[in-house]
């Protein structure tokens, strides 16, 4: 299947994970300009976007993306598009959980929490989203959860941004739409992450038994819902919906 | 930049955002209710017209002008317009139809009477600040 992503622009943050750097590669491979967010591990980032840089090209860009710094997105997205002329595809894969009980879990910590994979992402995303109307195209893939939708013993907060972020999705994608900008999310399920790993702890044992698959998915898989979405080919009558990336667990 | 030329470009934009008829796009027209602009459509051409001159258009600006420049008298009671607000609001928008400028009507109502010439009057007044 051809996804006519090449020379296409898109912008990943928080590609720095496990995930964010599957779906980095894969558009890569597709032939497409990657513009890579990072918020931390500058040099960890830089080393990796230089080896992939050798082998795609200098088709890929590390950016600084702090989604705890609002005021400099309008900045950030302005010279991406000065550079680059135009954003494609921005998928929006920041995240961070803090796992507690929620009884004990700092007011801080719960603001954090929801900036951290909510909040920060549609500010972020308004950024972008004016290039994307002025340009009358645009695909933006959320990364949600599982979380979002069930589990979530010790990551409340963290659930319930991911909650958020799959109904913004569909709420923006009734508003963008007639613009030509599709609006989707991916929900990845148990992912061989680190991420995913601390989470699992406050997961049933026999989480993996109840998935039809009966295993983890992998960062690969996570990706490659995220690129037939951002497809303006193969997906182009596609807004306002999730893909479940998760095995089936929980049906 | 003089007004008629602002006014051709708004129209065009308005036209290309929209779909509009370029005939039907009249000065008078109000963007809302005349012209079935939508809030969608409403923000695409505030952005066009933002990226053809390089300045920041917000319509809400009508209402902070207007209740700035009545200092400490109320510009509205409950979100509804004062007298003296009104009289402030036909000075501030003489392009549109006045009889619609008449006691009970809301702040919410304002945005609803902004017409094409008072958008090109909101382009030229930022155009002139910027210098």
């Amino acid at each position: 299947m051809n996804l006519e992503l090449n020379d296409k622009v898109v912008l990943i943050t928080g590609a720095g994970g496990a995930i964010g750097q599957a779906i980095a590669h894969s558009f890569l491979e597709e032939g497409a300009v990657v513009l890579v967010g990072y918020r931390s591990n500058p040099q960890k980032i830089m080393q990796w976007t230089s080896t992939l840089s050798e082998a795609h090209q200098s088709r890929v860009f590390p950016v600084s993306i702090d989604l705890n710094e609002p005021l400099k997105h309008g900045e950030t997205v302005s010279k991406i598009v000065a550079e680059h002329a135009q954003i494609d595809v921005l998928v929006n894969c920041a995240g961070a959980a803090i796992e507690k009980p929620f009884l004990i879990l700092e007011e801080g910590e719960m603001e954090q929490q929801m900036h951290d994979n909510f909040l920060g992402h549609i500010k972020f995303t308004k950024h972008v989203l004016k290039h994307m109307f002025l340009q009358k195209s645009g695909a933006i893939v959320n990364i949600s959860s599982i979380l979002g939708a069930q589990f979530g013993r010790g990551v409340t907060v963290y659930a319930s941004a991911k909650a958020a972020i799959e109904r913004f999705s569909q709420a923006l994608a009734l508003e963008v739409g007639k613009k030509g900008i599709r609006v989707n999310c991916v929900c990845p399920g148990m992912i061989a992450s680190k991420m995913t790993n601390e989470l699992q702890r406050n997961m049933p044992p026999e989480l993996m038994q109840m998935s039809p698959i009966q295993r983890t998915g992998t960062p690969q898989e996570v990706a490659d819902a995220v690129l037939f979405l951002s497809s303006n080919s193969r997906a182009s009558y596609i807004t306002g919906t999730s893909i479940a990336v998760n095995g089936g667990l929980g049906i | 930049m003089n007004n008629a030329d602002i006014l051709q470009k708004v129209q065009q934009i308005i036209h290309q955002s929209c779909g509009i008829e370029l005939a039907d796009i009249h000065p008078n027209a109000t963007l809302f209710d005349e012209l079935s602009i939508d809030s969608i459509d409403m923000v695409d051409i505030l952005f066009n017209l933002e990226r053809e001159y390089e300045i920041e258009l917000k319509i809400s600006e009508i209402e902070r002008y207007s209740r700035d420049e009545m200092g400490d008298e109320p510009f509205e009671i409950d979100h509804v317009i004062t007298p003296k607000g009104l009289e402030v609001l036909k000075k501030r928008l003489p392009e549109i139809d006045h009889s619609k400028l008449v006691t009970g009507i809301g702040i919410h109502d304002i945005v609803r009477l902004i017409t094409v010439q008072s958008l090109t009057n909101m382009v030229q007044t930022q155009i002139e600040k910027k210098g």
